[in-house]
């Protein structure tokens, strides 16, 4: 017996070891972990910042405070500006550490080292992409020795400072649950997060699902659905004299219903711009262009002097990215004695603030979304295993590159062999070998842009600054305290060779379809203090091009919150800060009146031929009872989102392939308010019913009824019990998706076409904020989480309630040390030289 | 002191012992510890049994310090239990059933190796 409780005990000890020092599955060594000293429970003990701390920091010219205020934001003084941004990388370092490292794998296709073999096919897709080449090209581009690279070599050693000193219950705690460490930074991860900003917000594969657009209902009705020209105008430059958005006639030829081969033909389509698109994993959910309707939506409007209260200039500024916590964002100050003075978000491993303001001038912006991507059909000497393409009648040797993906153990788990032509990465798709050439991975320096425009004291002279910034192209609105507001679609407009247009599938055996240079700074759509005061954007086509033709891009997003912006704009003539404010979280849509005309018109056609129903007249009455706002409580919002989302359903089935149930492409929703116009189209018609023709009012009624029956089912058959709150929550998961690191379910203003679109995940408002530029700069802002990566910190998501209520919080803009009073000081850090 | 009290006195000693070590040099020094006190204890025949109730009652000590998880030890129980799908009572009974399993058992070891084994009873008797 003895003998036989000795081998157990001896069994455990050794069980109990192996899972003390060995990772079990996902789950990592239990003894570093559970260890109440130095494991995840000491995580709690970094969860607040200290009240006061002295560190030596290495490479400091001169010593350098961090003033906390009560919101978590770090005002950083120093003398000389590199030092600011060494201390702001030990900042950030200590906030954000593990999302820094997670972005800069993201970008490099690394994360299966960090977090497994599950990452491996993300891992694939970046690598596929290209960019981490393209942000080391870009690194060793820009000359040594310039005060923009000293910047972020500054920034990263302050970094590297914290990770080298960090004590053990420093390690985040997602870290912990990996069973993995930090690893040192360099400077080009600056530029691997710039590349990971231009993927989110510039790689598109439109040309690819018009493709098969086309195929399924012939080429006329493919260019009506999906335009170069949106067929509802609020354009971004100003029109003058316009004083409501401009509607073009619409026409919608029949569609010419696929079958067979052009079937066969659109699947293949579809099919490549899935895999084009694999890194974007929106695309493939949504069945649409990422730039389609309730994907992202940012805003931004700048008011003059003339139309404001106060007489000061105002902007606001309201990025849509995707949301996660932490947050993508980092709000930091930094003031340099005779230099800089700059607060505004940062993004963490980066020393750059791309939204924010200094004394004198305030700038934000919105993606622009024109066409930067371009596909080449190659030919190739090996269908499957190519070593050349063909090109102006000569055979090409393909660039070779050999990726290889590791476990964390360091074991190699894939090998792939990327192949890439003079415009870039090469795919092999269901349309045989397509090569993409994409802004994103061409020699350019943001860095160096941003640098620049921090410290300009004009909205002319910010502006000029960023004459170099190219990729992603952003809508950058400017507003400075001399009165000047402007606004300009800064970036990279490649000129295409024939018609110009970017929105086809080009020859790839022939040069002559290349790039053949890029539209000059005075083309960009712009404007600098119009005659109407005011200037907005929210990702609308740029120009009008019934005033200023040029090919920008192609189906655009509809303009819907362009127009309500414009609508708020034009009706107060002595806007406020406090106005602005209410207008990011503005409840109404401009959709709604567009779709309850129609609605109101197939009523009286239902009842004339007697089909309208009593439940019909429940449902219509539960709608037009509605007050048309998107406010958590509001139930005629679940109703109507749920009848448009029939309706385009219903009405778009000829996109869907025979068979699946999926629409190989969506057109933006002004599209379907433009059919509205036409009752009698051919595109009413309902393909599962060939005996009949249906118009637009039965299918409206049958979209109704559908939804009143989708509700009922979803929500119960009271319907005073609805509430928009249930059917579109916020939810802003953890960057690793980690249950109980997200929030979720998070009641808030703003449905799919307001100016706070919630589609139900993924993006929203990310950064809201307003600045007066007064002689005294004011301002107010605040983002969804909070400054601090630790889950267990209360600054983790702190600001979530705000923003919530669509709420702002004055932003503290202290001078010097001591502008930042005791009372609204949390924590002060000094670095001092080593 | 009477053979209970003396247990008494043993048993803190380990707990101080492991917590201590614990803070000192991580959670190696809990079987380190509660090995080198069996072998001390050798001819008690509850030393596996203390020293797997001695080990977490340390831990437990040590979680409930506010200068060592910075008094989070609710919210970090809640929000890991939550990213690792067993809940913050689980993780709590898990951090302290781990110190239990290795003190134990290697108390268990030591005693079984070290005590004199009783004379087997003659053949055939």
């Amino acid at each position: 017996m003895r003998r036989f409780t000795t081998v157990v005990s001896a069994l455990s000890l050794l069980g109990g070891l192996w899972i003390g020092f060995r990772p079990t599955g996902p789950v990592p060594p239990l003894g570093d972990f559970l260890d109440p000293v130095h494991g995840i429970w000491s995580v709690g003990r970094t969860a607040d910042l200290p009240a006061k701390q002295t560190l030596a920091l290495k490479g400091l010219g001169a010593a350098v405070e961090v003033k906390y205020d009560a919101r978590g934001v770090p005002h950083i003084f120093a003398k000389a500006e590199n030092d600011a941004y060494r201390a702001l990388g030990w900042v950030h370092a200590r906030d954000r550490l593990f999302q820094m490292e997670l972005t800069q794998r993201a970008v490099a296709g690394t994360m299966a080292e960090l977090v497994g073999e599950r990452a491996l096919p993300l891992d694939r897709d970046s690598r596929g992409l290209g960019l981490a080449a393209a942000a080391e090209a870009k690194w060793a581009a820009i000359p040594a020795g310039s005060e923009a690279r000293a910047a972020v070599e500054s920034y990263m050693e302050g970094v590297n400072a914290y990770v080298r000193g960090m004590q053990p219950e420093d390690l985040p705690l997602e870290y912990r649950l990996l069973g993995r460490k930090p690893r040192q930074f360099n400077p080009v991860d600056t530029y691997y997060l710039l590349a990971r900003m231009s993927q989110t917000l510039s790689y598109q594969q439109g040309e690819l699902r018009f493709n098969a657009v086309e195929q399924m209902v012939g080429r006329a009705a493919a260019v009506a659905l999906l335009p170069i020209d949106a067929p509802i105008q609020e354009p971004i430059e100003p029109v003058p004299g316009r004083r409501q958005a401009r509607i073009a006639p619409t026409r919608f030829p029949a569609p010419e219903l696929a079958t067979g081969a052009r079937i066969a033909e659109a699947r293949r389509w579809r099919d490549a711009a899935d895999l084009v698109a694999s890194a974007d994993g929106r695309a493939r959910e949504s069945g649409s262009t990422i730039r389609g309707d309730g994907v992202a939506g940012s805003n931004n409007w700048a008011v003059a002097p003339s139309r404001t209260a106060s007489g000061f200039a105002l902007l606001a500024g309201d990025p849509h990215l995707p949301l996660t916590l932490p947050s993508i964002w980092y709000e930091a100050h930094l003031v340099v004695e005779g230099g800089i003075d700059v607060y505004g978000v940062t993004l963490p491993l980066s020393p750059i603030i791309p939204i924010g303001f200094n004394r004198d001038v305030a700038w934000t912006a919105t993606n622009t979304g024109n066409d930067v991507v371009d596909f080449y059909r190659e030919t190739v000497n090996d269908s499957l295993r190519p070593t050349q393409y063909r090109l102006d009648g000569a055979w090409r040797a393909l660039g070779v590159r050999v990726e290889t993906y590791r476990a964390p153990s360091g074991r190699v788990i894939a090998v792939d062999t990327l192949l890439s032509t003079h415009r870039g990465p090469l795919h092999q798709t269901a349309l045989g070998w397509v090569s993409v050439r994409w802004t994103a991975r061409e020699v350019s320096d943001e860095g160096e842009a941003f640098w620049r425009a921090a410290r300009t004291t004009s909205a002319r002279d910010w502006y000029a600054a960023m004459e170099r910034y190219r990729t992603p192209a952003q809508n950058f609105l400017v507003a400075d305290r001399a009165g000047t507001i402007g606004i300009r679609s800064t970036g990279r407009y490649p000129i295409r060779p024939g018609s110009g247009t970017g929105n086809v599938v080009f020859d790839g055996s022939t040069s002559a379809s290349d790039w053949v240079g890029d539209r000059p700074l005075n083309w960009y759509p712009q404007a600098l203090s119009p005659a109407q005061g005011y200037l907005a954007s929210a990702n609308q086509q740029p120009m009008d091009p019934a005033v200023r033709p040029g090919y920008v891009g192609t189906d655009w997003p509809s303009p819907w919150r362009a127009m309500r912006i414009n609508t708020l704009l034009r009706a107060h003539p002595a806007m406020t800060p406090d106005l602005m404010r209410q207008f990011q979280t503005d409840p109404r849509s401009e959709v709604t009146p567009f779709v309850m005309t129609a609605l109101g018109e197939a009523r009286v056609a239902a009842e004339r031929a007697g089909t309208w129903t009593a439940d019909d007249a429940t449902a219509m009455a539960f709608l037009e009872a509605w007050d048309a706002t998107f406010t958590p409580g509001a139930g005629g919002a679940v109703l109507f989102d749920a009848l448009l989302s029939s309706l385009t359903r219903l009405t778009w089935d000829e996109l869907v392939i025979p068979g699946e149930n999926r629409r190989v492409a969506t057109p933006a929703q002004m599209m379907l308010t433009r059919l509205l116009a036409d009752p009698g189209s051919a595109w009413w018609d309902d393909r599962s019913t060939p005996d009949v023709r249906e118009d637009r009012d039965q299918i409206l009624l049958a979209a109704l009824r559908d939804a009143w029956s989708r509700t009922r089912s979803r929500f119960g058959n009271d319907e005073r019990t609805w509430k928009w709150s249930d059917a579109r929550p916020a939810n802003i998961p953890h960057l690793l998706r980690l249950p109980g690191f997200g929030r979720e379910g998070l009641a808030v203003t703003g449905g799919p076409e307001t100016l706070s679109p919630m589609p139900g995940g993924g993006y929203g408002a990310s950064w809201r904020f307003v600045v007066e530029l007064g002689p005294e700069i004011r301002a107010w802002g605040t983002y969804p989480g909070g400054q601090s990566g630790n889950p267990v910190s209360a600054r983790y998501d702190d600001r979530l309630a705000l923003w919530q209520r669509g709420e702002l919080s004055e932003l503290l803009l202290p001078r010097s040390p001591e502008g930042l009073g005791a009372a609204v000081t949390t924590s002060v850090l000094t670095f001092l030289p080593e | 002191m009477s053979e209970g009290g003396a247990r008494v006195v043993w048993f803190s000693t380990l707990a101080v012992g492991v917590g201590l070590a614990t803070w000192a040099f991580g959670w190696m020094a809990v079987p380190v510890l509660a090995g080198a006190w069996a072998w001390i204890r050798r001819g008690d025949p509850a030393v596996p049994l203390m020293a797997a109730l001695a080990a977490p009652l340390a831990w437990g000590v040590l979680l409930a310090l506010p200068g060592v998880t910075g008094g989070g030890t609710a919210r970090v129980a809640e929000v890991v239990g939550a990213a690792m799908q067993v809940g913050p009572f689980a993780l709590v009974v898990l951090t302290l059933a781990f110190p239990a399993l290795l003190a134990g058992s290697v108390a268990g070891v030591v005693r079984g190796v070290s005590a004199p084994a009783r004379p087997r009873p003659p053949r055939g008797a």
